[in-house]
């Protein structure tokens, strides 16, 4: 075992064109976002609301460290907490979903 | 809908309906993505992007070191290079998601199942790295304030100007490497555990001390005895210095009776000792140079002229023909200021002669060639090549 062996995780990165806003002006936390599927072909879709995304899967050319600030006596320190090495990215203009 | 109810397949079967897909178009586990119910504050988080290098270096668990004060750009080091870090902004928003099943995950499946993805923080920024140069002036500035000019003053120099090597490599921005080399450059000792700047007159005369031996002695070159130097000098140098600059300048030669012998570093004793008659000097005739800096160093070291590339440069159309200092650490660090300085101070230059001024800029990406391609103007004269300035006359 090496001793980055810990550093695969199960974290990935969804990236969404634009931001989130919330109806309501209660925080985020424990809120549900949309729903994730894949076509047939591997394509991913995600429905936010009244929105429908198409995206791509794809892996990270430069892939990211997740790293935690840590203060201690020896001054900050972050911790690589995770490496991140592949992405699901949204960046066509969603399509609105019109209910009949 | 009740924000509250957790969803199930119906709900997520009736939204793609809604959406006119069926659920046959789409694999048969389908993810619901939530925001983590844990605060999501992420300010004590941040994306780190990697090249296959830092990947490396992580992945064998080293230590990468950030530094940068207040007032200074932020850099990354490795054991051995250095990274300039910038914030890059994006438009898009990162979720960090935990659970998240890609195509491969799911693409066997075949029942109708729902799992659940969280999101544990959203980003806008991550930090962005560029492989750079160790940032080194501000080594020279606090070096500065402690230079070693001898014993008799020491009681000048206060003990929080002094600084050893954790102490550096802990406030230069430069990866471990970097640092080590710069400093095997500079002329440092260290006493006490402490590096010092050796005060060029004082480094002058110790070492002049030293070299003297070898006419009293009637050495050869090679055989420099290390214990008959330090006996015979200790009364007026301290050791350490003795020590410092007996490893800065020899190297191991033979050994005669069991007796390991050294011999001085001709290149670095010539160079030295041209620093030294330039010193302070404007211009020099540089006949009368050539004459005084062969008579400087020890008899049998040719003081030959290519060792002046980077600490001075030779005008031969003046009439007489003139030497003036240049030191290569004088130089801006930023490229274009650098060549500017370089072509007002001499118009056209060689390759070896151009080499030692901007081999500190270059890096891996962009090597000295590559530099001279960019920001100089190349020519040829007698099947020599040239640099000039790139918008010259």
């Amino acid at each position: 075992m090496s001793p980055g062996d810990h550093l695969s995780s199960d974290l990935a990165i969804l990236e969404l064109q634009g931001d989130l806003k919330s109806h309501s002006d209660t925080g985020f936390e424990g809120k549900f976002i949309g729903d994730l599927h894949f076509t047939k072909s591997g394509t991913p879709v995600l429905i936010i609301g009244h929105h429908l995304m198409f995206g791509k899967e794809m892996k990270m050319e430069k892939p990211f460290a997740l790293l935690e600030k840590q203060t201690g006596d020896q001054g900050t320190e972050y911790m690589v907490k995770t490496i991140i090495t592949r992405k699901i990215i949204f960046k066509t203009r969603p399509k609105p979903i019109i209910s009949n | 809908m009740d924000e509250n109810k957790t969803r199930d397949l119906d709900d997520v079967n009736e939204m793609l309906k809604l959406a006119k897909l069926g659920e046959n178009d789409v694999l048969s586990t389908s993810q619901t993505v939530y925001f983590t119910s844990d605060n999501l504050n992420c300010d004590n988080f941040k994306f780190l992007e990697l090249d296959q290098h830092l990947l490396e270096e992580i992945k064998q668990g080293q230590t990468l070191y950030i530094k940068g004060d207040d007032d200074e750009n932020v850099v990354l080091c490795t054991k051995d290079r250095t990274y300039d870090v910038t914030g890059a902004e994006t438009s898009n928003s990162l979720l960090l998601v935990k659970n998240m099943a890609f195509f491969d995950d799911l693409k066997d499946g075949k029942e109708r199942a729902l799992q659940t993805v969280t999101v544990s923080g959203v980003f806008y920024d991550y930090l962005s790295v560029t492989p750079g140069k160790p940032h080194l002036k501000k080594l020279r500035d606090l070096l500065d304030k402690s230079v070693y000019k001898g014993p008799e003053h020491e009681y000048e120099i206060k003990n929080e100007d002094l600084y050893g090597y954790d102490d550096l490599i802990k406030i230069i921005q430069a990866s471990d490497q970097e640092l080590e080399s710069v400093l095997k450059q500079m002329n440092v000792v260290t006493i006490n555990g402490k590096i010092r700047l050796l005060d060029v007159e004082y480094h002058f005369r110790a070492l002049s001390y030293m070299l003297k031996l070898i006419e009293e002695n009637s050495w050869n070159l090679d055989e420099i005895d290390f214990d008959e130097t330090l006996n015979s000098l200790r009364d007026i140098i301290p050791e350490t210095i003795l020590k410092n600059l007996f490893d800065k300048y020899t190297t191991e030669s033979k050994i005669v009776d069991g007796l390991q012998l050294y011999s001085y570093k001709e290149r670095e004793i010539c160079r030295f000792f041209a620093q030294i008659l330039l010193y302070g000097a404007g211009k020099f005739n540089l006949e009368e140079f050539l004459q005084a800096w062969r008579e400087s160093v020890p008899e049998g070291m040719t003081c030959d002229e290519e060792l002046l590339h980077g600490i001075a440069i030779i005008d031969r159309k003046s009439d007489p023909p003139v030497i003036s200092a240049f030191p290569e650490e004088e130089l801006p660090e930023e490229i274009n200021a650098r060549f500017n300085k370089l072509f007002k101070a001499k118009e056209k230059w060689t390759v070896p002669e151009i080499t030692p001024y901007i081999q500190r800029v270059a890096t891996d990406k962009m090597d000295v060639n590559a530099l001279l391609a960019k920001f100089a103007r190349a020519s040829n004269s007698q099947g020599v090549k040239f640099y000039s300035a790139k918008h010259a006359k």
